[in-house]
Formats: structure tokens, C-alpha cells, sequence
């Protein structure tokens, strides 16, 4: 695992050299800023909620552009031999990958949560006590754990296409058909199979429960495993492409 | 410190290397010649643990590339054909991050990267991003990237591609100086620089190795040229098969 932190470090630098990187903050900064501004000017109301769900919503379409160079890139270009064939070991690659990613997604998460900072400032400047802290703090990890889950999707598309584009559509794809199981089969389904598929979709483990401000380590669990899946799939992938 | 018995590889119905078999001793410099498409850059995919055989045996550097992946990887360096870079990073970054991929310890990197800089002929580029870089500067990166962490063995694809006279023959010049202390096996089209820089010479064709020999014999035995050597074997072997030439150079 000592080549992780070699790995990681070229991934960030990739991250903050491209273009995409600024693209996507600004994006987040100015829709997020919005809908904040708009919730306390317009509608008086000082609440985190909406920026929560506008950035979960946004982050469906953020994390396919973070992901879509991770290996589709290295295939297209050729580099992936390079890779290779230094002394690094394909678990080491994927979870560099991942995990600059992650931090990626650390610094994208960054403006939202300003906006409670500057809530809470606000609140006490003027004597108040301040905004609940619990559903603002729940919130953010939630947004975390959901970002996460979206990356490694991205990352398993992103091992699996020849071409970043298609790994950015193939990822916003699968994103939303995860959608659907929660539409289309109801709450109170009682037959094993039915919640067995509604399980699948992420929409039941985050809306109504992060941003409501609730911990339930069931949800917190289903971020993390099948985030770990989708790395592990990908060290598959990415040995099973290269052995053909 | 290469050795290879009976290795074949298929994708799917094509067979790319069929059933090839050869020793490469310490300190030896080889060329591997061959028509395109006719497997030599495979063999390198397999000799560095890209890929892995689809059956035969190889050993480098007294390991197995597809079980004991990493022990190959740390002793070879290895120059891809079209010479993979990261495009958006600077060059001696780049090195920097290949020297520590590669296991070099950090109070020897900066000199291991100086001198790689200075052997490749790229000190004057060092700060310039490579996407920037000319072909032939590209193509010296890559070769400075195999040799930053001083392998014993080298496995170069087609090291000279693209390169002006000039530089064909500062490359030729080090890899000749290279195969002083080192076990050099590459791959190449341009003949003259064969002729020049190895002292043996693998011939494959189809797969198939249709000579094995120092470049001398091949010359008396079958053209007046290594030109005429080449066209002749791969030739034959495209028409009339593969068995008599094989056997010959197998003896």
C-alpha cells in the first residue's frame, strides 16, 4: 500500500490541472449560492435543507465529470501500460483513484457549507442562538456518504468504457435508472423481493433521512458496502480489460 | 535474464505469438525484428506482465512475469510503443512521479532524475508541460521514465520512432552505452540501427521466430544485407510457411 500516497498525490494534481475541476466548482458555487440566496432574501426563511438537496441533487451530474477520466483515460491514451507495468499493484491504482476522488469531493462540498457557517454567524451576531446544528451536520454527511456512493459508480463506469464521454453518460445513466425502484414500487411493499429491490435504490437511504437530520447506521451502511463494491469491482474490471 | 519457452498467445481466433522459445543472456543486446503485426510487441507485453500467455513459460530476471508480476516490474524498465505520458504534467514532475512509483528512495531521486535528464538529453525541457513536447523530445521522456530507477534489464518498443537523424543517433549511441552493464532487448523496423547496435538479432514473423542469430551469420547465410535478410524470411514464411525457416533458425 506505500505507492497509494504516490499514486494519489499525480491524481489530484490531474484534478486541479484540468479544466473540469473549476467548471464544476463554479457550477456548485453559483447554483447552490442561488438557491440559498433566494430561500433568505425572497422567501425569508434561514434553512440549510434546500441547499442539501439542490447540491444531492447536483452532485448526480458533478460526479460523472470527476470520475469520467479516472481509467477511461489511461485506456484511451495508453498510459494504463505505463501504469502497469511499474511495480504498483492494481488495488493500489484503483483506490488512489477513489481516493482522490474523495478528496476531490471534500473541496466540492466546501461552498455548501459556508452557507451554514455564514448562517450561523448571522444568528449570533444578532443574538440568537443559532441554527440547529444536528440536521445541518447530518446533512453534510449524508451529502458525503451520497457523493462517495456516486464516485464509485463513476469509477466502476469509468473502468469498464473506451471514452470519458461515454464513461460521464454511462454514469448519469445508471444514476438514474438507481432511481426508479423507489418510484415504482411503494413504500409499504411486503414481499421480500420488491423491498429487496427498492433497497437497491439510493433516493430511499438518503432523502428523508440524511437531510432530515436523522443518523440511521442502516443507511450509513448502505453507502459505505456498496461503495466498496463498486471498488472492488473495478480492480476486476481493470485486470480482467488488461488480460484479454 | 530472459528467458522464454514455448509462449503463445491468443486473442480470441488470432493467434499474435505462436509457440516462441529464446534465451537472452545478462549483458546482452538484442534486436527484435519483425513485420508489423507480427507479435513483437505482444512477446514485450508479456515479458513486462502487461498481459499475461495465453500458455509457454517465461522467466526475467529469474521471475515469473504473470506470478511474481511486481519482482519483474521493479527490475525492468520498459519503453511502450507510441510512448504513453501523462500529457498535463511537467517533465521532470513527471519523472519525479514515475522515480517514486518505482520504488527510488527520496534522497536519491533528485539525483537519479538529474541524471536521467542529462543522459536522455532533456535537461532543456525539464520545466515545459510534455503535451507541449515534439515527438522526439516525447519519445525521450520514455526512455529517460525506464531508466530512472536503473534496471537491470530494458525492454524497449520501437525506441527511435520519430526521431531526426540527430537524435536516432544519440539514442543508438545510448543504448549502446546502455547494454555495457545492462540486458537490452528491442524492438525496431529501421535495420541499419540493428546492424549497429545488437550483436544478435530475433526475427519473428507471424508469430513465429524465423531466425535467431548475430547479424553477421545472417548476412553470409542468407543476403548480402540485413535487409535482404528480412524480406527474404518474412516473406517466405508469409508464403510458403512457417517450418523450414523456423527450424533453421531454432538449430
Amino acid at each position: 500500500m506505500k505507492n497509494v500516497s504516490a499514486l494519489t498525490r499525480r491524481e489530484l494534481v490531474a484534478y486541479f490541472l484540468s479544466p473540469t475541476a473549476y467548471v464544476v466548482l463554479m457550477v456548485i458555487v453559483l447554483l447552490t449560492g442561488y438557491i440559498y440566496f433566494d430561500f433568505l432574501s425572497a422567501r425569508r426563511e434561514a434553512l440549510i435543507l434546500p441547499v442539501v438537496r439542490v447540491t444531492a441533487f447536483m452532485l448526480m451530474l458533478v460526479a460523472p465529470l470527476l470520475t469520467m477520466r479516472l481509467f477511461a483515460d489511461e485506456f484511451q491514451s495508453g498510459t494504463i501500460e505505463t501504469l502497469m507495468t511499474a511495480p504498483v499493484t492494481t488495488v493500489e491504482v484503483v483506490l488512489s483513484k477513489y481516493l482522490a476522488a474523495l478528496f476531490f469531493l471534500l473541496v466540492v462540498l466546501v461552498p455548501p457549507i459556508l452557507y451554514a457557517g455564514i448562517l450561523y454567524w448571522a444568528s449570533t451576531r444578532s443574538g440568537g442562538a443559532g441554527p440547529d446544528a444536528g440536521p445541518i451536520l447530518a446533512g453534510y454527511l449524508g451529502l458525503y456518504l451520497l457523493g462517495a456512493y456516486f464516485l464509485a459508480i463513476g469509477l466502476v463506469a469509468s473502468s469498464w468504457v473506451r471514452s470519458q464521454i461515454s464513461a460521464a453518460v454511462v454514469t448519469v445513466v445508471i444514476l438514474l435508472m438507481l432511481q426508479i425502484p423507489s418510484f415504482v414500487i411503494p413504500e409499504d411493499a411486503v414481499d421480500p423481493l420488491s423491498r429487496a429491490i427498492r433497497y437497491i435504490s439510493y433516493t430511499n437511504h438518503f432523502y428523508d433521512v440524511f437531510d432530515k437530520g436523522i443518523l440511521d447506521t442502516r443507511h450509513i451502511v448502505y453507502f459505505l458496502t456498496t461503495s466498496m463494491f463498486c471498488v472492488f469491482l473495478t480492480t476486476v474490471v481493470v485486470t480482467v480489460r488488461r488480460w484479454r | 535474464m530472459i528467458e522464454v519457452e514455448h509462449l503463445t498467445k491468443r486473442y480470441g481466433d488470432l493467434v499474435a505469438v505462436d509457440d516462441i522459445s529464446f534465451r537472452i543472456e545478462k549483458g546482452e543486446v538484442v534486436g527484435f525484428l519483425g513485420p508489423n503485426g507480427a507479435g513483437k510487441t505482444t512477446v514485450m507485453r508479456i515479458l513486462t506482465s502487461f498481459i499475461p500467455a495465453t500458455s509457454g513459460k517465461a522467466r526475467v530476471a529469474g521471475f515469473d512475469p504473470f506470478w511474481e508480476s511486481l519482482q519483474v516490474r521493479r527490475n525492468v524498465g520498459y519503453l511502450p510503443e507510441n510512448v504513453p505520458l501523462y500529457r498535463e504534467m511537467r517533465v521532470s514532475e513527471y519523472l519525479f512521479h514515475r522515480a517514486r512509483l518505482k520504488g527510488v528512495p527520496a534522497c536519491e531521486r533528485k539525483r537519479r532524475v538529474a541524471e536521467v535528464l542529462d543522459r536522455c538529453g532533456i535537461r532543456e525541457v525539464e520545466a515545459r508541460v510534455i503535451a507541449q513536447l515534439s515527438k522526439g523530445y516525447r519519445q525521450r521522456v520514455g526512455l529517460a521514465d525506464a531508466l530512472v530507477n536503473d534496471p537491470p534489464i530494458l525492454i524497449l518498443d520501437e525506441p527511435t520512432v520519430g526521431l531526426d537523424p540527430n537524435q536516432v543517433r544519440l539514442v543508438r549511441e545510448m543504448i549502446r552505452d546502455l547494454g555495457q552493464r545492462r540486458t537490452v532487448l528491442l524492438s525496431t523496423h529501421i535495420l541499419s540501427e540493428v546492424d549497429m547496435i545488437c550483436p544478435r538479432v530475433i526475427i519473428i514473423s507471424d508469430g513465429r521466430i524465423v531466425a535467431e542469430d548475430s547479424a553477421e551469420n545472417l548476412k553470409r547465410r542468407i543476403g548480402p544485407t540485413l535487409e535482404d535478410v528480412f524480406v527474404k524470411l518474412t516473406k517466405t514464411a508469409d508464403v510458403v510457411g512457417h517450418e523450414e525457416p523456423a527450424q533453421e533458425g531454432r538449430r
